[in-house]
């Protein structure tokens, strides 16, 4: 009991009001560090440059020639990386969030059904078996997804279906299961060149797939998984109370859960497939967000939304421009996520009970 | 309040279990909307298992829940939603939700399938809560309420769904000896109002507080159905608890007062 009763209650105050602003603030925070990041990187480009050379793409303008490099390391290399960074961020985050409302569980996260074990058993495969990027990417999201539907299936013969913790348990086996494969076919690999690949892989990154296809792919799953969430904010939050008390209030409960499993697995899964596996981001933003505008859907969705974006883009930053040379952003999530998480849990320490 | 008037819940020849085990089987009655409807049994009788089967939770092995008629178990949880409220017995969510997101809720079968509550909605709550005396919570945090507030809140969540029968699961479990009262008299108020009141209880005398009929289950498979007067005599009693007690009514007709009391 005690894990789950640990909620930090929110700081602002109770009233649309408030909260719409804080998401308006999140929002305008957002854009300001999505302009700033393009601007940041090996070579400098000043905020100012960035707006003028913005402003006549928007406008269909030609630009200047002596902007022309400028304006392809903007729109050719840095736009993409930090659009796939924030959609990735942003999906991880929904999907951690809608996970958490499902299980009524703050401890959840996006994985918790094998998503990402599952895909990364698909990419160390693709990597053996010499595949190209893209058969890299389908293998990792068709493993992904393959395992989430495993789960499904062995919960529903061994369950009925009908429990959640029936689901989590297979959740568990079934990732365990894809670890241990995943980490067979690391072993029987041929060569350390394919094996650090393999590594280098599931630690996560930007850089491999930063290309407006890849943005697009990216931005069609996140819709894909974040419009049914939106359109059911409100039948989600009766969730909170458990499966009867949501059915007993017109829920119906079984195509309510199918929707949030399919919806976060396609987000998880093509975030992983396009920029491998990346913790923390669905654990923390969701727990951040509720802090500051409260647990109801409505608003939780925006806020894990824009949050994630804006803490996946943080993280970029860390990367591409403080650190040298191309730290996997696996690595610097758990490093700056493990203290930003205790200190979320101290400022909720009041209610642990 | 409700207009309810004449509409009757029927439970024809019911039997309910879990898969193919039978707890209970060829149970009837009929609940009019505007009585409180008791139900009582020791533990592991099958009064959960009733109580769940009538609500949807579980499938109903043989006979039929009806409400004019109309066979529960044929419409959608939306529809069902509509005229059957629920007031359960935990009051546990992790999440710090405000006392009107939780009354809030009620509205969900209402809100069409892809909707948000809108403004008459949020009336809807706003009355709730105010027939019941609790609009100074509505800001409150939800997991921050006393027991006796999370009852009386789940109550308004209920209402909320403006239904027209509502189903209690021990309402009273979990309160101190005023909230047990001040719930108690709720109960028969919403009764009076025009609700139909379906409520399970280990509690005798809180049935001679609010309640109209009572079912009693007892070990040997009887199942009395029936006024108070005639279900929960002394004998009735002791026979389904195993436990001598007597049932005393008050001597003149000066207060209405009957209570229950063991034998030792």
């Amino acid at each position: 009991m005690s894990l789950t009763q640990s909620q930090p209650r929110r700081i602002s105050l109770v009233g649309g009001r408030v909260d719409g602003l804080v998401l308006v603030a999140i929002g305008l925070a957002s854009l300001v560090a999505i302009i700033v990041n393009l601007g940041l990187g090996a070579n400098d480009i000043p905020i100012s440059e960035v707006a003028h050379l913005a402003w006549r793409k928007i406008l269909g303008q030609e630009v200047d020639p002596a902007y022309r490099r400028f304006e392809v390391i903007l729109f050719g290399v840095r736009l993409p990386r930090v659009l796939l960074a924030f959609l990735a961020g942003s999906a991880l985050s929904l999907a951690g969030a809608a996970y958490q409302a499902l299980f009524r569980n703050p401890m959840v996260v996006p994985d918790i059904l094998g998503v990402s074990s599952g895909a990364g058993v698909g990419a160390s495969l693709a990597i053996v078996l010499g595949l190209p990027t893209v058969g890299l990417h389908l293998m990792a999201f068709t493993f992904g997804l393959g395992a989430v539907f495993l789960v499904l299936f062995i919960a529903n013969v061994v369950g009925r279906g009908r429990s959640l913790l029936v689901l989590i348990l297979v959740g568990v086996v079934v990732s365990a299961l894809f670890g241990a494969v995943g980490s067979f076919v690391k072993y029987i690999s041929a060569d350390d060149q394919s094996l650090s690949s393999m590594v280098l892989w599931l630690m996560g990154g930007f850089s491999r797939s930063s290309s407006l296809d890849n943005v697009k792919i990216m931005a069609l799953a996140f819709f894909i998984g974040a419009i049914p969430l939106w359109l059911t904010r409100w039948r989600i939050n009766a969730l909170a109370f458990g499966e009867e008390e949501a059915q007993s209030m017109g829920v119906n409960y079984e195509s309510l859960r199918l929707i949030i499993i399919v919806s976060s697995t396609i987000m998880t899964a093509s975030s992983v497939a396009l920029c491998g596996l990346i913790g923390w981001v669905g654990l923390i933003i969701p727990h951040l967000a509720r802090f500051l505008v409260g647990p109801s859907f409505s608003r939780l969705l925006p806020a894990t939304i824009l949050g994630g974006g804006l803490f996946m883009l943080l993280v970029d930053t860390v990367v591409r421009v403080v650190l040298p040379g191309e730290t996997p952003v696996g690595i610097i999530t758990s490093i700056l996520g493990a203290p930003l998480f205790i200190i979320i849990l101290c400022l909720g320490r009041k209610t642990w009970t | 309040m409700f207009g309810a008037k004449d509409v009757d819940l029927s439970l024809e020849n019911v039997s309910c279990g879990y898969g193919s085990k039978v707890i209970l089987s060829g149970f009837s009655a009929s609940i009019p909307a505007g009585e409180v409807f008791c139900l009582l049994g020791p533990n592991g009788i099958g009064k959960t298992t009733l109580f769940k089967s009538i609500l949807g939770f579980l499938p109903i092995l043989k006979g039929r829940v009806t409400i004019e008629g109309q066979d529960l178990n044929s419409l959608a949880r939306a529809a069902r939603a509509k005229l059957m409220g629920y007031v359960p017995q935990s009051q546990f969510t992790p999440f710090a939700f405000s006392v009107m997101d939780v009354v809030i809720m009620g509205r969900t079968a209402h809100m069409g399938l892809l909707g948000r509550p809108s403004a008459s909605d949020y009336l809807v709550a706003r009355r709730s809560l105010a027939r019941l005396g609790i609009e100074d919570l509505k800001d409150r945090f939800f997991t921050e309420l006393s027991g006796g507030e999370k009852q009386m809140v789940l109550i308004a969540r209920a209402l909320t769904q403006e239904p027209t029968f509502l189903m209690m699961d021990e309402p009273t479990s979990n309160l101190d000896f005023g909230n047990q009262v001040k719930v108690l008299k709720i109960i028969r108020d919403l009764a009076d109002q025009g609700l139909g009141v379906i409520m399970t209880t280990h509690f005798p005398d809180h049935v001679f507080q609010c309640g109209d009929k009572a079912a009693l289950l007892t070990p040997l498979g009887t199942r009395l159905v029936g006024p108070l007067k005639t279900v929960l005599t002394a004998d009735n009693l002791s026979l389904a608890y195993g436990v001598k007690v007597t049932v005393l009514k008050w001597p003149d007709s000066s207060l209405d007062l009957t209570v229950c009391r063991p034998l030792y």
